[in-house]
């Protein structure tokens, strides 16, 4: 591994630390602000009922329940792809438990695919599942 | 009666009658004749019908008809019959029994039509003389004439021809009529003196004869002749058939134009001569009670009815009473279209305010698709006077220009009734033990096969469930209504009757909006299935559309078989595809994939999907319960936890430790990981992105991870078996621009970034583990193709059936990647019309 893959597994990891943060802090408290985190024609899956664009996946937010999620795992990979190479894009994958109103603490799993765009870090795929109990 | 002498000579060698009225007593009114006595002469009967019967077309007829049933089948030979403005006379004689009879009916005759005439009766008018006219002499001259003259028809000789026997010339001053069953006795009995004839006589034509009964003809039976032909005639009562013929055999019966074949339990009644003739009108008798449609055996569409196109129209308001049956003519010489998808068309045009049209005996007849209807004037009218008697196709705004033929047929018992039709399709869609009324792809029923029932209509519509509604009042609890077409279903109070109806399934129909399923939501529905409709395409989101159906719906408590008490929109989806274009790559890449990582011999083999740029990375969260298999399992778990990373721990600095780097690093990796089964039915995906160059999948699910083996050398037996784990994998993969093979198209696929994630399993997924039973890698006995092998194979499938994409998937997999079976499989789809048109590209 070169110095340079090296550098970007790095920045990388930061990115995760930090995107994750903002982003479960949006979801388990700013549920309406969530939009601002996606791109304008992001894809979003949850529990394999899709939504497309920001508006969309926005009003699918706020008809889930209130949550809360604690993050246990954290991984992430910058992509390499000559195709995305003059834009950074890092894929970001997450999993912890989570507490719906009213349901049971259940294990989830979330993969987002980010990019920057203006300096900030948009998702442009989110894919949510939830462990069965 | 004038008291005069009149001297009839009939001018045919025979002797004149003298009248001079000896006795001038006129019976009328009464039931004896006293002391009188009709002896041997001639004796005058009157009828007076005091010019009633002016305006009928056939009053002599009428009349005789009567009096041959007052004489009740006794010997009665009419001469001399001679119209009058008011009264009607004949002469009679050695008639005893006939005048018997007629005196019992006091001297009055009932017509068929119900009124009855008065008739007076004068005896021995004129004496009988030796060689005056003798009617039974002139028709035995004329029938053994006619013996000497068979004749042939449609290929049967030996025919006697008494078709419109009275008609005959020498009969001018006689009243002949086989209706007079004296008369048609008597026929027989020259027939059957003709001995030498009669041993050549191989059928009788005795059409057009107002026969009411042929008992005479028992005379001929016990032969077995080709032909007995009886068309035309006043033949009603199936018993009396039945009867008179029992000996009486021939190869084909003709009965048509006679009153019996239009009764409702024609032709059951006649069974019983199902022995005696084995063709009945053209028919065979076993097929009698099948319908044929009038378009193949009734009706030449050349010469029969009146045409009216565009340049007639005019015509049109004579027909506006008409019962009869009027054919549709629409040309499309090269048959461009079916019967289905011309029906698709034809009825656009048709208004849905005007009564009910129903399409019958469709055909498609040389270069035009043909149709009867009846009792639909004003959609004819509307189909005339306001589409101009053209069917527009509304894609390419061509235009057929089609014309009808009116009054092309009158209605027969025989033929279809739409009404009654649909009644009994319905009374046969009811499963009884699940209290369910199974109307789905109505139009197929066999009942319905004469008769186009175009659901489309929500007057048709509304008429079906009105019918099922009464049928089944009390007992039907759910109506599948899928694959109809339906576009509105604006008259379900109908179904308000039914009152345990709690489940409608209008799946796969067309309706683009719910309003225009309205009117069900009066019913107390516990569950509706909708989905296949374009009306789910309005709302983006599952919710929306919930929470809008439950807007219509408000007590119900299932959708589209999702229990709307959980979670609306939230329900687990197996799969998501971003992209139904990946379903290929999904079904091939991860599979195979999975399978290759399960077998520690073939894992290696992993090495062509990766690339010297590809990421790899591990984690695991798995937490241990303590118990006495704790640290057996921390055992297994840590084969993962030695390579696992986790960017929790915040040790950006070493961040790239757990980051496995480039193919050989990789494979590495995998190889000391443990042999695994995956539980391919647990798998849930999820493609999030697909396009030419690069695919984002993701899968997660159940697998079993499998004790080591002793022959690793480990020495260590393990005495826990498999251990059921959950995991994920993450891939970002990308296609190498190189085009192979025969399609062009064919692409090899490099993984960019993998992830595996280990974690405890849901205890769902625990107790549902490897329930499903999926072929065993390592059971297959033929070499899994390569990914590459099966691109091409896609390829050159769909190149050769011009299938699109998911089309050639699924019949390249049931075919188990045999290019040869598959191609089979596919000839044989298409040719049972499994495969619809949009599957082809």
């Amino acid at each position: 591994m070169n110095s340079d893959i090296k550098a970007k597994v790095e920045s990388c990891a930061r990115t995760a630390d930090t995107f994750t943060r903002l982003y479960y802090a949006s979801v388990d408290n700013r549920r309406h602000q969530i939009g601002r985190l996606y791109l304008d024609n992001a894809t979003l899956s949850w529990n394999g009922n899709g939504a497309t664009g920001r508006q969309m996946i926005e009003s699918y937010f706020l008809e889930l329940p209130t949550s809360n999620h604690q993050l246990n795992t954290l991984d992430a990979q910058p992509i390499l792809d000559p195709a995305v190479a003059n834009q950074l894009t890092y894929l970001i994958m997450a999993g912890g438990t989570v507490k719906f109103a009213h349901q049971p603490i259940r294990n989830f799993q979330q993969t987002f695919i980010v990019t920057a765009e203006n300096d900030k870090w948009k998702v442009a795929s989110d894919c949510y599942r939830l462990q069965e109990v | 009666m004038p008291n005069q002498i009149r001297i009839l000579d009939f001018g045919d060698g025979s002797v004149p009658i003298q009248l001079d009225y000896p006795d001038p007593t006129v019976f009328s009114d009464c039931s004896s004749y006293g002391d009188r006595v009709p002896g041997t002469h001639w004796i005058e009967i009157a009828v007076h019908h005091k010019g009633r019967l002016v305006y009928s077309p056939n009053p002599e007829q009428i009349i005789l008809d009567a009096l041959y049933q007052a004489v009740d089948g006794a010997e009665f030979f009419p001469v001399f019959y001679q119209r009058g403005k008011s009264a009607d006379t004949m002469l009679a004689r050695n008639c005893k029994a006939a005048i018997d009879n007629l005196f019992k009916q006091r001297l009055s005759i009932n017509l068929e039509r119900g009124a009855s005439i008065p008739i007076s009766i004068q005896l021995g008018v004129a004496q009988y003389r030796r060689d005056q006219i003798t009617p039974t002499l002139h028709i035995a001259r004329v029938v053994t004439r006619l013996m000497k003259q068979l004749i042939q028809r449609d290929g049967v000789d030996g025919l006697l021809n008494l078709d419109n026997f009275g008609g005959h010339p020498e009969f001018k001053n006689i009243v002949v009529s086989l209706a007079n069953p004296s008369i048609l006795m008597n026929v027989c009995q020259v027939i059957v003196h003709n001995d030498s004839e009669f041993l050549r006589l191989n059928g009788v034509i005795l059409s057009n004869n107002r026969i009411r009964d042929v008992r005479p003809l028992m005379l001929l039976a016990n032969v077995d002749y080709a032909l007995l032909d009886l068309r035309g005639n006043r033949i009603k009562s199936a018993e009396r058939l039945c009867r008179a013929l029992e000996q009486f055999r021939a190869r084909e019966l003709l009965l048509e134009n006679n009153p019996i074949v239009k009764t409702s339990n024609f032709p059951g009644s006649i069974r019983s001569l199902e022995n005696n003739f084995q063709l009945v009108d053209g028919k065979p008798f076993n097929m009698l009670h099948k319908s044929v449609s009038p378009l193949d055996v009734e009706i030449d569409l050349e010469v029969d009815g009146a045409r009216l196109d565009s340049n007639n129209k005019w015509k049109l308001p004579e027909f506006e009473y008409s019962q009869h049956w009027h054919a549709f003519m629409i040309p499309d010489p090269i048959e461009e279209f079916n019967q289905e998808v011309f029906f698709d068309y034809f009825f656009i045009s048709l208004d849905p305010t005007l009564s009910n049209f129903y399409p019958c005996y469709y055909k498609y007849i040389k270069t035009e698709h043909v149709f009867l209807v009846r009792n639909c004037f004003d959609q004819i009218t509307h189909l005339v006077n306001n589409c101009n008697l053209e069917m527009t196709i509304p894609n390419d705004n061509r235009i057929f220009r089609y014309y009808l033929r009116m009054n092309v047929s009158t209605f027969k018992q025989h033929h279809v009734d739409p009404e009654e039709c649909i009644q009994k399709a319905v009374s046969q869609c009811y499963v009884a033990q699940n209290r369910m009324l199974n109307l789905e792809r109505f139009q197929y029923k066999e009942c319905l096969k004469d008769v186009v029932v175009s659901l489309s209509s929500s007057k048709i519509l509304t008429y079906v469930l009105s019918v099922a509604s009464r049928k089944f009042m009390t007992t039907c609890s759910e109506i599948r209504l899928c694959h109809n077409k339906i576009l509105f279903l604006d008259g379900a109070h109908v179904l308000g009757m039914m009152g345990c109806l709690r489940a409608v399934d209008l799946s796969h129909n067309w309706v683009q909006d719910l309003a225009f399923i309205n009117s069900l939501g009066n019913l107390p529905l516990k569950s509706l299935v909708l989905h296949g409709n374009k009306l789910c395409r309005n709302y983006k989101l599952p919710s929306e559309y919930v929470k809008a159906v439950k807007e219509v719906f408000p007590q119900l408590t299932t959708l589209d078989g999702v229990d709307l008490q959980t979670n609306p929109g939230q329900s687990v989806q197996k799969n998501f595809l971003c992209d139904t274009g990946a379903y290929e790559l999904v079904g091939s890449f991860l599979k195979n994939y999975l399978r290759e990582f399960e077998n520690d011999e073939l894992r290696h083999n992993l090495y062509k999907y990766y690339s010297e740029d590809s990421l790899f990375t591990l984690t695991c969260n798995y937490s241990v319960v303590q118990n006495h298999q704790t640290p057996k399992i921390l055992q297994r778990i840590s084969k993962y936890n030695k390579h696992a990373r986790n960017l929790r721990n915040k040790d950006y600095f070493k961040a790239s430790d757990g980051v496995f780097f480039g193919s050989s690093d990789i494979v590495e990796i995998l190889l000391q990981l443990p042999r695994v089964t995956h539980d391919f039915h647990s798998l849930q995906t999820d493609v999030m992105h697909y396009d030419g160059n690069m695919a984002v999948i993701y899968v997660t699910g159940l697998l079993r991870d499998e004790p080591p083996s002793s022959r690793t050398g480990h020495g260590i037996r393990s005495d826990i078996g498999g251990v059921l784990l959950g995991f994920s994998r993450q891939f970002v993969v990308k296609f190498d621009g190189a085009n192979l093979g025969l399609g062009k198209r064919a692409r090899r696929l490099k993984i960019a970034n993998e992830r595996l994630h280990i974690m405890n399993p849901s205890k769902t997924l625990m107790r549902t583990a490897f329930s499903v039973n999926y072929p065993d890698s390592s059971e297959r006995h033929v070499e899994e193709d390569s990914l590459d092998v099966k691109d091409h194979k896609l390829l050159l499938f769909q190149e050769v059936t011009g299938l699109i994409s998911t089309w050639v998937t699924a019949i390249v997999e049931e075919a188990d990647w045999d290019f040869e079976r598959a191609l089979k499989l596919f000839i044989q789809k298409n040719a049972d019309h499994e495969i619809p048109d949009l599957a082809f590209a």
